[in-house]
């Protein structure tokens, strides 16, 4: 009976030494590691450093957008959950299209994304190629332009509301930024406009940075002006940049809820004339104890992915096909 | 030696995220906001406390008071007395969050401040504290009748105010306790009227002041007796009307308000209407049952008839001249002003040399706005929490008013609000002393229920709990000045109203007869968003050149079409 304990012992401890030699290699005194040992232990080292991002995505991403999905098909009556088919994509639709309820979110949204598109990014662009040619003073200029990015932003927003509720209109009698008017949303569209200045300043400066020198020398030897150098050499230089930029602007139309929370919280129940989608739909989900909000949300967010999936896809491929490269 | 020197900048790093990475995984559990407390010896309450308008201090003292009660009585063997240990927080408290967590904490008792208890109780999360609530504990004046030492013939639930006792029972059982009614309405500093002579003398100027009141010379108010409360005041809104343009003249702007929420507005806007209508007029709204002295009957199936009730009208007129000029009220009332900033900017107006008359607030907002006193007493103690002399206005008649049809009602009415939020005892905590603890949370209910408890709760709050009980006028000196001339008017014959959903289609939709937007008050849908305040409608772009007709045309529309159910 002895011999029996011993050899099933001993037989798990074989089993533990054989693991360890397949996977760190025997103990070799003199001799060099083997490259499969040593890959082993790489692949060990990278699976549990790993680890906790990819649990960290399945809950929290994967997780929380299926349960989002399946929220979008349920409705509440009272407490009771029941199955909704697609009652809640179609007040989402109802909404858009037929009573009203977003239609100036819908309004809002597009001028924001418009805005940061055509005026946003040109001037980060053109800002960071000023920079990029090394003008007087262009550290400076790098350290006060990325100031906002330095500070929170909501300290940023404290103090524009002191400027624009207090100090404008004492200064400038007739000066007013309301809450019943346009003013409240092209107030803070500026300002977010000049919070995200930095970020993008730094990406397309750091990506001109990177251009090959040998490119460069060529805009010098053409003779370009600045102008010519920017459109023919820096821009298509820059172009991968550019795109990701667009495409992450694009995803962005419904989501992007800009610095509204900061600025006016969640603002009641009632018309919001700086009302965005991303803004609405953000009160609806941190605000709302209504589950009927939460079904809404679930809904217009799969709608959204639905739409805005494709035409990121769409954009980036005919970016890529046809739009300005260093060749 | 750089290669060392990377790999421990690298290993160091590493460290500092991975060190970040779990402090930030760490569960975080109760806390009790930072309070420490010497629970040696003594059972432990954990009661979970909604930190919002309210404020706290309400609870502390209740639980100071309770703990010296119970100082030598042992609930567990080896201990003696009690200690209240608060879980004070805002958003984990609230219904839409509590209700998914509520099993995980550890507290036994809670104190709510909003929400749908039968959601609570219809999922098992609260108990059923009917005998509790049923046992007879109160002598004939309210007082605990095991500490007065006379008879006990009341029971909490007999103290309630008319209405609460059948609207709190969830299917035959008691789980939950009403907590209090706030008044919203409009606030006015009574030394800044004083000063500016704003009150109006016997033959209907202004420019009376405190020492014409005292001597009753002076105008009836709306009441129109002499030696109430309102002397002084507006009598008629076309009296307001005319204050608020010799305000303007004074260089003293009449009005400040949260710009960002309108339920200050609405609040407002609901006392104006209830006070035209009177008690039983107004209180259709909640009960949808019972005649109008202008409508007819209503019921369940006509609920809807209540739209045409003249007072929402009367209120739309008040709103839209205050509207008409941008005097009237203060920049930041339209620019952006949170609820905490406008309660600065109307404190903080007496010293800053921009006076400002009137507030549109809840009646807990000298609670809620302790710090910025605290802040202004630093300078000058008169400036203190409940020191200045800011009163409830009473609300004026509408007649002879222009196209609203004269008030006949002349019962004074205060319309409250907040019946949605109550005390009750979890079921299922995450608590390894649950029997003993919920022992003392009922008794913590019984304990807090003593007129004493309810009186001091008033006075620290500025809100009422929805029993019934009246103040002395000893008792009344407690209160702050503001809630004074709240209960002083009640004292004088004004009747409280509360909103709750008495009718059974409100109950039964909660959602949509949701009293947080108020929208059964007003409601007009456009295109582009809804409007839940007759000054949001009015000050809207798109609707400078409306009229009064036109709102309430707009209105009865958009109530219609959201109540038809």
């Amino acid at each position: 009976m002895n011999g029996n304990k011993t050899s099933v012992g001993s037989r798990i401890k074989w089993f533990l030494y054989g693991l360890k030699i397949k996977i760190f290699g025997g103990e070799k005194k003199n001799g060099p590691t083997k490259p499969r040992n040593k890959k082993a232990g790489q692949t060990v080292f990278l699976f549990f450093f790993m680890l906790f991002p990819v649990l960290q995505f399945l809950v929290f991403y994967v997780g929380v957008n299926v349960n989002s999905i399946k929220l979008a098909f349920v409705k509440y009556e009272g407490n009771k959950a029941s199955f909704a088919a697609f009652d809640n994509f179609d007040r989402v639709l109802k909404a858009i299209f037929v009573n009203g309820d977003l239609r100036l979110a819908v309004k809002n949204s597009t001028i924001q994304f418009l805005t940061g598109l055509l005026i946003g990014m040109p001037v980060q662009i053109a800002v960071a190629y000023v920079l990029f040619k090394k003008v007087p003073l262009a550290g400076a200029y790098k350290v006060l332009l990325f100031m906002p990015n330095i500070l929170s932003s909501l300290v940023f927003v404290i103090c524009t509301r002191v400027l624009l509720f207090d100090a404008l209109p004492t200064v400038f009698h007739g000066f007013m930024v309301t809450m019943y008017d346009s003013s409240s949303f092209y107030a803070v569209l500026i300002f977010g406009m000049w919070m995200n200045f930095a970020g993008g300043l730094v990406i397309y400066l750091s990506a001109m940075c990177s251009i090959s020198k040998d490119i460069l020398e060529y805009g010098e030897l053409e003779n370009m002006s600045s102008a010519k150098e920017l459109w023919y050499v820096v821009l298509p230089s820059i172009f991968p940049t550019i795109v990701t930029y667009i495409i992450v602007a694009i995803a962005g139309f419904f989501t992007n809820y800009g610095h509204f929370y900061s600025f006016y919280g969640a603002s009641g129940t009632g018309k919001k004339p700086f009302d965005t989608l991303g803004y609405n739909f953000f009160v609806k989900v941190s605000n709302s104890n209504d589950p009927k909000d939460h079904t809404f949300a679930a809904a217009g967010g799969v709608l959204f992915t639905l739409v805005v999936a494709p035409i990121t896809l769409i954009t980036k491929y005919l970016l890529e096909k046809y739009g300005p490269s260093e060749d | 030696m750089m290669k060392i020197l990377k790999k421990l900048t690298a290993s160091i790093l590493a460290l500092a995220a991975t060190t970040a990475v779990a402090v930030s995984c760490g569960g975080g559990g109760q806390s009790n906001g930072g309070e420490s407390k010497d629970t040696s010896g003594k059972t432990i309450l954990n009661v979970g406390v909604f930190a919002g308008g309210l404020g706290t201090v309400y609870f502390d003292e209740m639980a100071k008071d309770f703990e010296e009660y119970y100082k030598n009585e042992s609930f567990e063997d080896g201990k003696q007395g009690v200690s209240v240990i608060p879980f004070k927080k805002k958003e984990e408290l609230k219904p839409g969050n509590l209700v998914a967590t509520m099993e995980s904490y550890n507290n036994v008792l809670y104190f709510l401040d909003q929400g749908n208890y039968t959601e609570f109780a219809s999922k098992g999360l609260i108990t059923d504290i009917t005998e509790t609530v049923e046992e007879k504990i109160l002598d004939e004046n309210g007082d605990l009748a095991k500490i007065s030492g006379k008879p006990a013939t009341q029971s909490i639930k007999d103290n309630m105010i008319d209405g609460y006792a059948d609207c709190f029972l969830y299917e035959g059982k008691y789980y939950a306790v009403p907590f209090w009614i706030q008044v919203p309405g409009i606030i006015y500093n009574a030394e800044l009227f004083d000063e500016y002579g704003f009150y109006f003398k016997a033959d209907g100027s202004l420019g009376a002041k405190q020492a014409d009141i005292t001597a009753k010379n002076c105008g009836k108010g709306p009441d129109g007796k002499l030696g109430t409360a309102d002397d002084g005041l507006p009598a008629t809104w076309n009296d307001f009307v005319k204050l608020m343009k010799q305000m303007v003249l004074s260089n003293v702007t009449p009005f400040a308000w949260d710009a960002t929420h309108e339920y200050q507005r609405s609040g407002a806007y609901t006392q104006i209407w209830a006070n035209y209508e009177g008690y039983n007029n107004f209180m259709l709204n909640y009960t949808f049952n019972g005649k109008d002295t202008n409508l007819g009957e209503i019921d369940e199936t006509n609920y809807t008839k209540l739209a045409e009730q003249e007072g929402r009208k009367a209120a739309i007129k008040a709103f839209y001249d205050i509207t008409s000029n941008d005097k009237n009220y203060t920049r930041k009332s339209v620019s952006g002003n949170n609820h905490l900033e406008a309660q600065k900017e109307y404190i903080k107006s007496v010293v800053n040399g921009e006076p400002i008359a009137m507030f549109l607030e809840n009646s807990y907002w000298e609670s809620e706005a302790r710090s910025t006193f605290n802040q202004l007493a630093q300078e000058d103690e008169s400036y203190a929490y409940g020191k200045h002399d800011y009163r409830f206005m009473p609300i004026p008649n509408f007649t002879g008013v222009d196209g609203v049809k004269e008030q006949t009602n002349t019962e004074r009415v205060i319309a409250g609000r907040g019946a949605d939020n109550y005390i009750c005892i979890a079921a299922n905590p995450d608590n390894k002393d649950v029997a003993v603890q919920t022992k003392i949370a009922k008794l913590f209910i019984q304990f807090v229920q003593q007129r004493d408890q309810l009186i001091k709760f008033t006075a620290n709050t500025g809100c009422f709990r929805s029993f019934k009980y009246t103040p002395t006028e000893t008792e009344l000196e407690t209160y702050t000045k503001y809630t004074q001339s709240i209960a002083r008017y009640i004292n004088e014959g004004a009747k409280l109203t509360s909103n709750l959903p008495i009718a059974k289609k409100r109950r039964d939709n909660v959602s949509l007869f949701n009293e947080e937007n108020n929208a059964f008050a007003f409601i007009v849908k456009t295109s582009t968003g809804d409007f839940f305040d007759p000054f949001s409608y009015f000050k809207y772009k798109d609707n400078k050149n409306k009229t009064v007709n036109d709102c309430f045309n707009e209105f009865k529309t958009s109530f219609k079409e959201t109540f038809n159910v």
